[in-house]
């Protein structure tokens, strides 16, 4: 099985796994390689730790040049391995509509809104 | 009959024959271009739409365990947009949806398609991430689209 075929059976399992609540996200500062340096930003990192791995899934908005002084900015999404150190291992951008399942998925976990809306539509 | 007469009959034969060949060829080739453009025109307003019916698969999927008809209605609406894109695409892409197509509801009996409601929790989340690979390959599709 190739490597994109597990990814997108890593992603599925876990969206399964965060829906179980077995998998808790958190809001991090995102690994210094996917921020610093290069043409691209991360607003939102989110990270969790599954089966001894850090797991981190992210926004990404990425400059595309037309010309030298002329660019225009994309919206992905990505998700990546991150080792003790804060490295990322490795990384997929690959577009697809899994991962961005997943990243809904996990910030809608993090950020806690249903119990905020709850909590707001409450007496 | 003169000769002249016969060979001008044999000329008048083959001439028929090519242009049977050439119109058949056009046929052929005004539909790819018609299947091109409804690709162009179509494409991109249902893979919107798939997107956003696999997002419902895997919303309606995390609540299997309390009651699942709601994800079997996703899966309904997905193959319909599929079965509806189906005849505009080139057949590597065909295929692709027919085989998902065949997966989704796989044949019983030769002939009869089992129905959605036998579906299994674990069957259904394999169906979600080749939907979510299938969708990728139809959205790349339609950028390709884009220099037909």
């Amino acid at each position: 099985m190739s490597t994109e075929n597990k990814t997108a059976q890593l992603i599925t399992k876990l969206i399964r796994e965060t829906a179980k609540g077995n998998v808790q996200w958190e809001v991090e500062d995102a690994p210094r390689s996917l921020n610093s340096e290069t043409e691209q930003s991360v607003p939102l990192y989110l990270q969790a730790e599954y089966k001894g791995k850090l797991l981190g899934v992210y926004d990404l908005r990425s400059k595309h040049f037309t010309d030298v002084d002329e660019y225009y900015w994309s919206e992905s999404i990505g998700f990546c391995i991150v080792d003790s150190r804060g490295r990322v291992v490795w990384e997929s951008n690959d577009p697809s509509p899994a991962l961005l399942d997943l990243f809904n998925t996990a910030r809608e976990q993090a950020s806690g809104i249903d119990d905020i809306l709850d909590d707001l539509l409450g007496d | 009959m003169p000769e002249w007469l016969t060979d001008l009959n044999k000329i008048g034969s083959i001439s028929s024959i090519l242009g049977l060949i050439v119109t058949i060829f056009i046929f052929v080739e005004a539909r790819k271009i018609r299947n091109s453009f409804l690709r162009r025109a179509r494409l991109p307003e249902i893979n919107k739409e798939l997107a956003k019916a696999t997002s419902n698969v895997s919303d309606q999927l995390k609540n299997w365990g309390e009651d699942k008809t709601p994800a079997l209605e996703a899966f309904s609406n997905v193959k319909a947009l599929l079965e509806n894109i189906k005849p505009k695409l080139p057949s590597e892409e065909k295929n692709k949806v027919k085989d998902y197509l065949s997966r989704l509801q796989p044949k019983k009996y030769l002939f009869v398609n089992t129905s959605l409601a036998e579906l299994g929790e674990d069957s259904a989340w394999e169906l979600y991430t080749e939907l979510s690979g299938l969708v990728t390959s139809l959205q790349q599709l339609a950028k390709d689209s884009k220099w037909d």
